[in-house]
């Protein structure tokens, strides 16, 4: 039974804040808060020190990917199960639940609500409320493989490290994170966090080469454009055939406009790393990254709908949904039709991977200078078969 | 904490002043004062607010019209809080005060709205092992009965201390020192100002507590540190004088057990938050 939860927020100065709690007649106490935070911190220590000890970078069993961590404790009279994210170390969210209860038949539910909880509060505290979310079972799904691959974009140092595979292919995990270092100017850059969602994402493989060389190989390259949102325009004509007219007229002028005007064309080479086609495909990364406003863009892509129909459809707050509409149209991924009062995609986000070939004269050219040697090549071409086969 | 603020014209005249702490040269400081204000004067910040680190001071600035407002805080401080306050007093002063200012009349009431303004948080951790007494320490200071008995701490226990030091308010982190909860240090001590590295005395547990003060070093730097020989009423335990030279931070006899150490302790923390880092270190 999950009937009682509250949400923690570590302040520097003030200690642990409960900050929202369901029901309000729920009491807790400072000595429940401090044995559910110690037991969140056990994990993540033992693992720094873990890196400390050793030289390798991302191999080590104990260096945990994942983001969320779970953990359940035994305090006072509660029986409570917790979720801590990276993303906002400062706050947790605590369910209580029932002596008997099995915590694992809870982690899918517990996990996807905790998530919205965080995404929610640590944007607009006032968009919370317990009550709903618990009644509705709202959730925050796990991230898709999309919205992986777009993470990238959204920690610099990731991208970083991204741009220079492109031009490597491959590189040893010492001097990849000398190069991150030095690139950036800083010496307190977390190389594990960075790769973190290169790895998550399939984007790098890591392996030991040899005895003890880790070495980080280039699986996959990303691209990222603007999609015209053919599903969503074929559903309208059934939907909303009154706003037909209008929106084939929008698309139309971003995608083909009447010369001399361009329109839209992401495949146009670019050499300038400041182009605004450069730019505009980070933005499009970080609206796919963007949870909230990726479910919201996800369910667009079937068709225009109402604010209602979307806030219905992701159980999310209304106000949610609509903060989430004009930051999605601020970027010309929404609009907005008054005649119909619907939302539609203007342009679908897309991001997709694709094999690398490039990185192939790259890796002979290292062979030549000794950079690697053949055993790496070799593997190397052994996993991209692996990835990029059929299965 | 905040130590001074400054609003001066952009001729260099000084239009307002208030001071919390000591200021140890006042001439060079308002010479460079005057000098950064003309200096500023002519690259323009936009409205934006800007900082330099001077020393273990850091300098806030930010431009209005003909005004510039400088506040003097401690490297130490936690950055937004001070940046938040800059903006307040700010807005009040272009709100309120600004054509007053402009006539050179007497600015009624302002003093009273900065003092509100710039009272801070300042906090002061309290770290040690198990039982050295640091539990006991935050009773002496909070002028509470004194427990005689080890209730050991869970994780941490947060409280303020009664009285304000200057414009500072003073919150008291009691951490646990017991082992499973070691793993909490160095995410409790964050923003800490202070820290209180208690000790019971014995050769055993000063040499063990010389980690605890790298483990400050590392994770804040710009705190200071103030080492405590605590259980001096014991026979065993070492003079205050041989703990301060192992754990290599100035040191102070306590016995927390006795109400009569409470003043005593009181002005430390007191020197140690107006004094900040740059105290040499005395034993
Ligand atoms: N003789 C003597 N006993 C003291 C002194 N200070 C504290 N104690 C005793 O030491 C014991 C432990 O004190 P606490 O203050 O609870 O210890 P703590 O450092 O908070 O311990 P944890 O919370 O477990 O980290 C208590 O029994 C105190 O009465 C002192 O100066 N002299
Ligand atoms: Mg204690």
């Amino acid at each position: 039974m999950l009937d009682a939860m509250f949400v923690v927020h570590l302040d520097d100065y003030h200690g642990f804040i409960v900050e929202k709690r369901y029901p309000t007649t729920l009491s807790l106490n400072e000595k429940i808060l401090n044995l559910v935070y110690t037991n969140h911190l056990k994990e993540g220590v033992s693992l720094e020190s873990a890196l400390s000890l050793g030289s390798l970078f991302f191999s080590r069993s104990d260096f945990s990917l994942s983001i969320e961590s779970l953990e359940l404790s035994d305090a006072e009279d509660f029986k409570i199960v917790s979720l801590m994210s990276k993303l906002h170390p400062e706050w947790m969210v605590c369910f209580v639940i029932g002596k008997e209860d099995n915590p694992e038949t809870m982690r899918k539910e517990v996990t996807g609500m905790s998530r919205l909880i965080l995404k929610l509060i640590t944007s607009n505290p006032d968009d919370v409320n317990l009550e709903e979310i618990l009644r509705n079972r709202s959730i925050l799904p796990e991230p898709t493989e999309e919205q992986k691959l777009a993470e990238v974009f959204v920690t610099p140092s990731t991208s970083l490290l991204l741009e220079r595979l492109q031009t490597q292919g491959v590189e040893s995990a010492v001097k990849l994170s000398l190069w991150l270092k030095n690139e950036i100017q800083s010496d307190t850059v977390d190389i594990q966090e960075a790769v973190a969602p290169l790895l998550r994402s399939g984007i790098v493989k890591v392996e030991i080469i040899g005895k003890s060389r880790e070495t980080v190989f280039l699986m996959k390259d990303i691209f990222c454009y603007r999609a015209p949102p053919a599903e969503s325009l074929t559903n309208a004509q059934e939907s909303h055939p009154e706003i037909i007219e209008s929106y084939t007229d929008a698309i139309k002028t971003f995608f083909s406009p009447p010369p001399p005007d361009k329109g839209y064309n992401p495949t146009l080479p670019v050499d300038d790393p400041n182009s605004p086609i450069v730019e505009d495909r980070e933005q499009i990364a970080k609206l796919l990254a963007h949870s909230l406003h990726y479910i919201v863009l996800e369910c667009l892509r079937r068709g225009p709908l109402s604010i209602e129909e979307l806030s219905e459809k992701t159980s999310l707050p209304r106000n949610v949904v609509q903060n989430s509409l004009w930051a999605l149209e601020s970027e010309r991924v929404t609009m907005f039709f008054e005649t119909d009062k619907v939302w539609a995609l203007l342009t679908n986000p897309m991001i997709e991977s694709f094999l690398p070939e490039y990185v192939l004269p790259l890796v002979s050219a290292k062979i030549i200078d000794k950079e690697i040697n053949k055993e790496a090549a070799t593997r190397y071409l052994e996993l991209l078969e692996n990835a990029w086969s059929e299965n | 904490m905040i130590r001074s603020i400054y609003i001066l014209e952009g001729t260099g005249n000084i239009v307002f002043t208030k001071e919390y702490a000591e200021i140890e040269s006042r001439a060079t400081l308002v010479e460079f004062l005057v000098n950064l204000t003309s200096f500023l004067g002519t690259v323009g910040l936009e409205g934006k607010t800007e900082f330099m680190n001077l020393s273990t001071s850091r300098f806030f600035y930010a431009v209005r019209d003909e005004f510039t407002f400088i506040f003097i805080a401690d490297k130490a401080d936690d950055f937004s809080q001070i940046e938040e306050k800059v903006g307040q007093l700010v807005d009040i002063f272009m709100r309120e005060y600004i054509e007053m200012a402009r006539t050179h009349q007497s600015l009624d009431g302002f003093d009273e709205k900065v003092d509100e303004i710039a009272v801070t948080m300042v906090k002061v951790a309290i770290l040690g092992f198990a039982g050295v007494g640091k539990t006991t320490t935050l009773h002496l200071l909070r002028g509470e009965t004194l427990p005689l008995v080890h209730d050991p701490t869970i994780g941490v226990s947060i409280k303020k201390l009664p009285e304000e030091v200057e414009n500072a308010n003073i919150v008291l982190w009691d951490l646990a020192g017991q082992s499973r909860f070691s793993i909490l240090w160095a995410k409790m001590i964050a923003n800490a100002q202070v820290v209180v590295i208690v000790t019971d005395s014995t050769l055993e547990n000063v040499l063990r507590s010389k980690k605890l003060v790298s483990l400050v070093k590392e994770e804040v730097p710009d705190a200071k540190i103030i080492g405590i020989a605590n259980k001096q009423d014991l026979p065993t335990a070492l003079t205050p004088e041989r703990v301060g030279q192992i754990l290599g931070v100035g040191t102070y006899e306590l016995v927390a057990i006795d109400i009569s150490y409470r003043d005593r302790l009181i002005q430390i923390i007191r020197r140690a938050i107006l004094e900040g880092k740059s105290e040499k270190k005395d034993n």
